[in-house]
Order: structure tokens, then C-alpha cells, then sequence
């Protein structure tokens, strides 16, 4: 499923290598780069409309405060989170989820499940194709799924029953659980100690909740080198394949 | 998030919810009697055309990222069914938490407005939790309560620049500095593909399991409530049965319907515990 089946000769990791550090990483790195900063302007426009086009002035106290109080809870975040999930959204992956958001909801299963159903691993070169095709799929339907929500979602809303849109209260519990198990099929012992490491750092640490992400992935990488260098927790052969 | 619960209830309760769905077509239409100001402020052409702007630049970054993987993974030989199941997959698998993201829309289109909500949600931060703590700071700051009848367009005003503050590092943070990151993955990996792997997996692990401690045991841990854990273990449960039929049966496409498969049994579960326990 992974390479063609074309009489092509199968490259090697070095001709891959080739390829994507000449014709990937540039493109990706500017096409990420310059609509980044053109996001970052289109940020402010909505605050800058307000002020143009109703003549209202601007109360910087009460706007650097209310500012304040929101940096509190983003601006480490701004930092750990590219760190924690770039390994796992790949280059333009992770341009389109700090550009658009919604990473732990649609952009992480969404690149799990795409990996999966290609059969390439991750960390190679195909599986961060594959992860960038699929995030870039997300946005699509984000976009969909905003602008149906923005005209219609009081009236499909008021039209479901009641007990149908209770139980829109499980569903990120539900995404958590069914991601921890598709990456602990094959690796149950990290699994394992993901869980119980978490749950020390969230509920007995006592360390503010910015820092639980980082805490706990600094843990597994640390333990997923210590095991590598020893050869131990290693996946089977046939999960390779 | 109680007050906007309740003022929703009391706008359906009065028929006045018809105003929000359909202010959108009604651009002209400012300063409606039934409208409060700040949202004919909200829901003005400008205010939409912003909105679109937001999305179509995040969409033409998405389209000129999907061209360039595209062509890269043609020059690495990569099969082009495999690139088209991940399309699929990706649209499969967007289905539920698009719901998701449509139903926790509500308290902020109530709040702020469509073409704000639809701004934000499409291509901004995405995520509801932020905004909200954003906008209650902005109320806040404003002095005024985040709800219909509290908000003033001043207050508005407050609350847009609080936002975007808040939120503008992750894209520059992103923007500027993923070019580096790839200096991280040689450094985890070092070449040896199996380490990378597992070190890629790890890191979901830890992602996963902390929003699991976070949002499923601790509040059994805390609180005895237990829907949140049954709902994961339900999904988690699901997951597991579904991916070990998709092995077997040799039908790896079966595994784009995994995250459906979790969730219809996992919110299920957890309704039914919600109900029960």
C-alpha cells in the first residue's frame, strides 16, 4: 500500500531524504511561514473593524487586562504545544493547526486514523504525507461544520432530541479513550505507563494544569529513549512491516 | 457558561432564537427592534466578510499544503490510492468531532454572534473552552455579564481584542519557529526509524492519557462522577473490538470508521451513566 506498483525502483531512504529536504520543506516552510503572518494580521481585524467602521475608541485598560488574564492560560501554551505535537503533525501539519486550531479534537485522530488506514509509519517521510493530506481534509470540513454551525446551530440544535444532544457531553472522553487504545494495541506498555503517569501529574502533583502536556510527554520521551537505547518495550516485527 | 445556558433556554423559550439563525441573510437589516445592538454590530456584512477572510486563508494554505504533499508523495513512489484513503479517512473520521464542534458552537453564537463564532471556529484558536475564558475575560475587563442581554458593543470591542491577544502567539509562534522543529525529531530519532516511532507514539500516549486523567478520572477522582470514564472506557472499548476485526479481517479500511465506531459507543455509555450512576 505504501509505494507504487509501478516499475519504478524503490528509493532509498537517502534519495527520499533527497527529495523531501529539496522539494518539501522549502515549499512548506514558505507557504506556512507567509500565510502565517498574513493570519496573524487578519487576527486583529475584527477588533480593527469594530473601531473603523463604528468609530469606537479603544479602552486599552480594560483590554490589557482582560489580556492579561488570557495570556495566563495561552501564552505557555503558545511554546509547549508546537514542541509536544509536532512529531506527530509533521511540517504542514502543524503550520494548519496553530493557524486553525482544534488540534487535540480533529487534527491528532484525524492523522492517527489516515496513518493507520495508509499503513505507513509514523515519523517517516510517507507518513508525514500522509498526516499533511489528511489535516489538510480537516479543514475543510472544519470550515463546513463552522459556517453550518454559525446560520443553523440553534435550529438543528432546538431540532434533536434532548437526550441526543446531552450525550454531545461524552464525546471528547469518548475520542480520548478511543485514541489511547489505537496507540496502545501496539504499544501497551507505554500505554500503560502513559495512564498512571498522567493521572500522578494531574491529580497529585499540584503543578498548574499548563504544565500537565508537557510534564507528561518530556516523561514518555524520556522513557521511550531509556527503553530504545536498551532494547526493551520494542514493537514487533510485524508492526513494522 | 450557566447564565448563557440559561439565557439560550429563555431565547427558545421566547422564539427568539430565529433571530440569530437567520440575522446572516438579513445584512441590511441593522438595527432590527428585536435585536439588541451589539449584535446587529456582530452580525454586519463586515463583520461576515472578515469571517471569510479568516477561512479562506486557512483554506488556501490547506489547499496549497494538500498540492504540495501531493506531488512529494507521487516523487516518493507512495501509491495514489493510499493518499486518497487518507482523504477519505480524514473526512470519515472529522465527522463526529464536526458534530461535536457544531453542538458546543451554540453558547458561543448566542454570546458573540454567527460571524464572530464562525471566525473563530473555522480558523482560529477552535477552541471553545479558550474562547469562552477569553470572551468572560473581556466581559470582565468591560464590566459587563457575557450575556445577550448584558453585552454592549464597547464590550464587544474589549472582548474581539482580548481574543485575538490571547491567541495571535499560537500562529506566529507556529509560523515562525516550526522550521526548527524538525531539528528536534533528528535529535529523538537520529536516524533509527524504530525509535522514532516509538518515541511518536509515546507522545501520543502522553497527550491522549493526560486529556483521559484530565477529563475522565479526575473528575471520579474529585467529584464521584463517573459518565466521563464510562464514556472513555466506552469508546476506548469500541475502539479496541473494532480495530482487532479490522486486522482480522484483513480490511485495514475498516479503521476510518474507528473514531464513529468510539463515539456512538461512548456517548451512548455515557449518557446511560449519566442516567443511572
Amino acid at each position: 500500500m505504501l509505494t507504487s506498483t509501478s516499475a519504478h525502483r524503490p528509493l532509498s531512504e537517502a534519495e527520499k531524504e533527497a527529495i523531501v529536504q529539496r522539494e518539501y520543506f522549502p515549499a512548506a516552510h514558505r507557504i506556512g511561514l507567509i500565510t502565517s503572518l498574513v493570519h496573524v494580521a487578519i487576527f486583529f481585524l475584527p477588533p480593527v473593524y469594530l473601531m473603523v467602521f463604528y468609530g469606537l475608541p479603544a479602552e486599552w485598560g480594560p483590554i490589557l487586562q482582560g489580556a492579561a488574564s488570557a495570556w495566563s492560560f495561552s501564552v505557555p501554551l503558545w511554546f509547549i504545544e508546537p514542541v509536544s505535537y509536532f512529531l506527530i503533525l509533521g511540517i504542514c501539519g502543524t503550520y494548519i493547526s496553530f493557524l486553525a486550531g482544534n488540534i487535540s479534537n480533529f487534527r491528532l485522530p484525524v492523522s492517527a486514523v489516515a496513518q493507520e488506514v495508509a499503513q505507513v509509519q509514523q515519523g517517516s517521510y510517507e507518513g508525514e504525507v500522509i498526516s499533511a493530506i489528511a489535516i489538510t481534509a480537516t479543514q475543510v470540513m472544519m470550515t463546513i461544520s463552522a459556517l453550518t454551525g454559525a446560520l443553523f446551530v440553534s435550529a438543528i440544535v432546538g431540532a434533536l432530541p434532548a437526550p441526543v444532544v446531552a450525550a454531545f457531553d461524552w464525546l471528547l472522553p469518548s475520542i480520548w479513550g478511543a485514541i489511547v487504545v489505537q496507540f496502545g494495541l501496539r504499544n501497551w506498555r507505554y500505554a500503560v505507563v502513559a495512564v498512571i503517569a498522567s493521572i500522578i501529574v494531574v491529580v497529585y502533583s499540584g503543578l498548574p494544569s499548563w504544565t500537565h502536556t508537557i510534564t507528561v510527554v518530556v516523561l514518555m520521551v524520556a522513557l521511550a529513549l531509556f527503553m530504545c537505547r536498551r532494547g526493551l518495550w520494542l514493537p514487533r516485527a510485524h508492526d513494522l512491516d | 457558561m450557566t447564565d448563557l445556558s440559561a439565557e439560550a433556554l429563555s431565547a427558545k423559550a421566547e422564539g427568539r432564537e430565529g433571530s440569530i439563525i437567520l440575522a446572516p441573510f438579513f445584512f441590511a437589516a441593522r438595527g432590527l427592534p428585536m435585536e439588541p445592538e451589539w449584535l446587529t454590530v456582530a452580525t454586519s456584512p463586515g463583520l461576515w466578510i472578515i469571517a471569510c477572510v479568516f477561512a479562506g486563508n486557512a483554506l488556501i494554505q490547506s489547499f496549497l499544503f494538500y498540492r504540495l504533499s501531493r506531488r512529494v508523495g507521487t516523487r516518493l513512489q507512495m501509491n495514489e490510492r493510499a493518499m486518497d484513503e487518507a482523504v477519505k479517512a480524514s473526512f470519515i473520521t472529522s465527522v463526529g468531532p464536526a458534530f461535536g464542534s457544531f453542538v458546543g458552537m451554540t453558547v458561543m453564537v448566542l454570546a458573540l454572534g454567527g460571524a464572530y463564532a464562525f471566525a473563530r471556529e473555522s480558523a482560529g484558536v477552535g477552541s471553545i473552552m479558550y474562547e469562552l475564558i477569553a470572551a468572560r475575560a473581556g466581559a470582565e475587563a468591560a464590566g459587563v455579564p457575557l450575556t445577550r442581554e448584558g453585552m454592549t458593543t464597547p464590550a464587544l470591542l474589549i472582548i474581539f481584542w482580548v481574543a485575538a491577544l490571547g491567541s495571535f502567539g499560537w500562529v506566529l509562534m507556529g509560523g515562525v519557529f516550526t522550521r526548527w522543529l524538525p531539528r528536534i525529531k533528528a535529535l529523538i530519532g537520529g536516524g533509527n526509524a524504530t525509535r522514532l516511532r516509538v518515541v511518536s507514539a509515546a507522545i501520543m500516549l502522553a497527550a491522549f492519557a493526560r486529556l483521559v486523567a484530565n477529563d475522565s478520572i479526575l473528575p471520579v477522582l474529585r467529584d464521584g462522577r463517573w459518565p466521563p470514564l464510562v464514556a472513555s472506557v466506552a469508546g476506548g472499548g469500541a475502539a479496541l473490538v473494532w480495530l482487532l476485526h479490522a486486522d482480522r479481517a484483513n480490511r485495514p479500511v475498516l479503521k476510518e470508521y474507528v473514531v464513529i465506531v468510539a463515539l456512538i459507543a461512548g456517548m451512548t455509555a455515557g449518557e446511560v451513566a449519566r442516567r443511572t450512576l
